[in-house]
């Protein structure tokens, strides 16, 4: 589902943020992706999606060359990146319903798609209320309902529990989890704390 | 796609308490201004033409500036709030965003001219200078609100901070204006010269004199907006190919 090969990327003609990776994860997987801070995470997880070019080597997604077909791979990727903001003056519907909309999704599967994902990530009770009123935790499940509006088979999530406390840990990981086993949605999660990618990869 | 990210633009940065006030200076300032070319003795013995002319060089400035000041924020306010990556993430391209962002800044210029009109019916009533001023209105002022836009847009895809692209780009437009702080004997020598024969924004304010107070036809019109053609071309064709070749998430 996601293989890297001899994947590299050089800041400024001298800094090495990735050294030669190769992965290989399997469809279906919870991929646990450790590394303390500056270790080049975000790095890797901005090469695998296409958002920045590898100084050298190549990903595969879903059988699909990441640098020559960009536009298909968005399709099948959902990303949560690690400082994700969101549109305050939207309401948690309305930033679901805009995301749906560029992907393209019909008006009346976007509504529908939309109470869904707020019902999976429990938010269909704050739904109308403006985002800036949200708690960290409450963005980050909103976060997740983003990455998954287009029905993603892999999503990336990087240090996606980072700054919440233990109950707001503990309602990713039960979404993650329910992604992984109900839906079959491959996982690929960052993290510098153990403990925590621990407890999602082995569950 | 394009539409839902123009309609969000809007919103944000238009249809928004920003946009509003932004609006609502431009009439207080349009509605100032044609009071004081009625009821001021010295400004009522101007004549017609002066007074749009006038009118036509205060709102297009304005407006610039307001647009540039948007179009800085479009995509480093982005980067700043931390939302670029998402939308980058999505099947809109980097040019289709570019694109999206223009024309909501495109949207904002047309509610100005919207209501600008019933202005410049008034100032020039019992004139037929009101189909002219359509013409710069739509035509030229068009141009050089997208020119200078793409101007703001570019620094904003380059640079990860709105004030620095704020500033930059503002910046190339005081330059461009130089030539019309200058006396008319500097205006014929040396670097200003240069800067009056190849300014855009000196170019259609010449063209206005030319049609209003020469009485020059329209094929030497169009061979004085020769620079605002160029300019605007120019521009845009910049930021395409820089919205394509930069890495939009670079010093971030």
């Amino acid at each position: 589902m996601i293989k890297t090969e001899n994947l590299k990327k050089i800041y400024n003609h001298d800094f090495e943020a990735v050294k030669q990776m190769n992965l290989n994860v399997g469809k279906g997987d919870i991929y646990g992706f450790l590394g303390p801070n500056g270790a080049g995470k975000t790095t890797t997880i901005r090469m695998l999606t296409g958002l920045i070019e590898p100084t050298e080597g190549r990903v595969i997604l879903n059988g699909l060359d990441v640098r020559s077909e960009k536009q298909e791979v968005k399709k099948h990727i959902g990303v949560l990146p690690e400082s994700n903001g969101y549109y305050e003056w939207m309401t948690g519907k309305e930033y679901l319903l805009f995301f749906s909309s560029l992907y393209g999704i019909t008006k009346k599967k976007r509504a529908e798609r939309t109470d869904e994902l707020l019902e999976m990530v429990d938010l269909q009770e704050k739904a109308n209320i403006r985002i800036h009123q949200y708690s960290r935790g409450m963005r980050q499940r909103l976060g997740i309902a983003r990455t998954l509006i287009h029905e993603p088979r892999i999503i990336f999530l990087d240090e996606p529990t980072l700054g919440l406390d233990p109950q707001g840990q503990k309602d990713i990981e039960k979404i993650l989890l329910h992604l992984n086993k109900e839906k079959g949605v491959t996982i690929f999660i960052t993290s510098h704390l153990l403990k925590d990618i621990e407890r999602i990869c082995i569950a | 796609m394009i539409f839902e990210l123009v309609k969000k633009e809007s919103k944000e940065h238009i249809f928004s308490r920003k946009g509003l006030g932004f609006l609502f200076v431009v009439s207080l300032l349009l509605s100032v201004m044609s009071f004081g070319f009625i009821s001021v003795k010295e400004l009522s013995l101007l004549d017609q033409p002066t007074v749009v002319m006038t009118a036509f060089r205060l709102l297009l400035g304005i407006n610039i500036l307001i647009s540039m000041v948007f179009a800085s924020t479009m995509v480093a306010g982005e980067k700043e709030k931390g939302t670029l990556e998402s939308l980058l993430l999505t099947p809109l391209t980097k040019r289709k965003i570019i694109i999206g962002k223009l024309t909501a800044i495109l949207v904002f210029w047309f509610v100005v001219t919207l209501i600008s009109l019933p202005y410049f019916f008034v100032l020039s009533f019992g004139t037929n200078m009101f189909p002219t001023i359509l013409f710069f209105l739509y035509i030229v002022g068009t141009a050089l609100v997208i020119a200078f836009s793409s101007i703001a847009l570019i620094f904003s895809t380059i640079l990860a901070s709105t004030k620095n692209a704020m500033i930059l780009g503002i910046l190339i437009f005081l330059i461009t204006l130089i030539p019309m702080f200058l006396s008319t004997t500097m205006k014929k020598s040396g670097f200003a010269k240069r800067i009056n024969d190849y300014s855009p924004v000196s170019a259609s304010m010449k063209s206005m004199k030319d049609i209003f107070i020469n009485k020059l036809g329209s094929s030497d019109i169009l061979v004085g907006l020769i620079p605002v053609i160029v300019f605007l071309l120019l521009t845009v064709l910049l930021a395409l190919m820089i919205s394509k070749k930069v890495d939009f998430l670079r010093g971030e």
